[in-house]
């Protein structure tokens, strides 16, 4: 059902990386009854469910943090060795501070603020998927 | 938690940015390439490295990423990583020799001996990295790691460094801090490979699979992580 749900809530993403969130939310549901065994919680369908609409959100996040952090660890590296840095990449600026740095920045910051007001920030950046499901069957 | 709620507030949020998300799409190989590149340095660096960039002579102030096999190095950035006055060198989509026979294979990223790739035009066209100057090498792909993709790394070091599915590992490359060469991937592990590369340990194969590599990259911003490659104690009888 969530795969579902989380199939539904990204159809406008592009195909590429549609497939990337939902095969990494698969493989979570595969492993979801060890989670579940390691979190010492009961199994059940819907909190599985749950937990595999946290993975999708995990890893769209990744991809956008992760997208915008390799150009802003780049330029940072660039900084620390030299005094200026444009990065380049077959014509296109990737530079940090540069227009396609900048759009990144401004997603990262709205899905940032997204999570945050459902408060779902915690769940998708670096919470243990054990403690995810604990605070799920905790009612979160 | 509200699944519905969150639903409708990420489609919101997609269409918001529908076009930025198709950029992501098509930037992110460029990107990744750039990626296993910083996180090769970032690891070099947790492990003592220093880490100096070496940007093309035509464009000094560019960090200018090779993304394919064209192009002369000397056109594109390079990095040095320094440790204890011992120097090796970095190059993006690295041209190198066969260990078996005339075959020559580009890395996405290729650590060499210093000097075996040249920093300015030379009069005779430069093809390849001799084999013997390439020390490891990061290959990154944006895809689920399953168990043909593992089979084909395989095969890549078997064409390019051998040493490490059978025979030693060369002198020195534990001490200096080495990266085993390495697949990086931007998927998970899917079917049956998390057992394959289990099963690496038990059979001497030295190399490093980096499965969720955007993940790692985002643990070593956070500094949960020094390097997005930990893998030193799966391979401690090595020492």
């Amino acid at each position: 059902m969530s795969i579902r749900a989380l199939s539904d809530a990204i159809t406008d993403l592009p195909y590429g990386l549609s497939e990337q969130v939902l095969s990494y939310a698969r493989s979570l549901d595969v492993a979801a009854p060890e989670i579940f065994k390691d979190a010492g919680v009961q199994f059940s369908r819907e909190l599985a469910d749950a937990l595999v609409f946290v993975a999708g959100l995990r890893k769209l996040l990744s991809i956008v943090d992760s997208n915008y952090w390799v150009l802003d660890n780049t330029g940072v590296i660039l900084e620390r060795q030299q005094d200026q840095f444009f990065v380049t990449v077959g014509g296109t600026d990737l530079s940090r501070g540069g227009a396609y740095h900048q759009t990144l920045a401004t997603v990262r910051r709205d899905l940032v603020e997204l999570l945050s007001e459902h408060q779902l920030l915690q769940f998708a950046q670096n919470l243990p998927y054990v403690d995810v499901v604990r605070e799920l069957a905790n009612g979160r | 938690m509200d699944v519905s709620a969150v639903q409708q507030s990420i489609k919101k949020f997609l269409r918001k940015h529908k076009q930025t998300f198709f950029t992501i799409n098509s930037n992110q190989s460029k990107a990744l390439e750039l990626a296993v590149t910083v996180g090769v340095s970032e690891h070099y660096r947790s492990t003592g490295y220093t880490i100096h960039v070496v940007n093309p002579k035509k464009t000094p102030d560019t960090f200018v990423v090779k993304t394919c096999t064209r192009g002369h190095p000397w056109n594109f950035t390079h990095l040095k990583f320094e440790r204890n006055e011992i120097v090796y060198e970095g190059h993006m989509n690295l041209m190198v020799e066969s260990a078996h026979d005339e075959g020559r294979y580009c890395v996405d990223f290729g650590l060499t001996k210093i000097g075996c790739v040249p920093e300015k035009a030379v009069k005779e066209a430069w093809v390849a990295a001799k084999n013997s100057d390439l020390v490891t090498f990061a290959e990154v792909k944006k895809l689920v790691v399953y168990p043909m993709l593992l089979a084909q790394f395989l095969g890549i070091v078997h064409e390019i460094k051998p040493c490490f599915i059978y025979g030693r590992t060369p002198k020195g490359f534990i001490s200096e801090g080495h990266l085993f060469p390495t697949l990086a991937s931007l998927g998970n592990f899917s079917g049956n490979s998390a057992k394959i590369v289990e099963g690496y340990k038990s059979r001497k194969i030295r190399i490093m699979v980096a499965e969720n590599f955007d993940l790692r990259l985002a643990r070593v911003r956070l500094s949960r992580q020094i390097s997005p490659f930990v893998y030193e104690d799966e391979f401690e009888n090595e020492l």
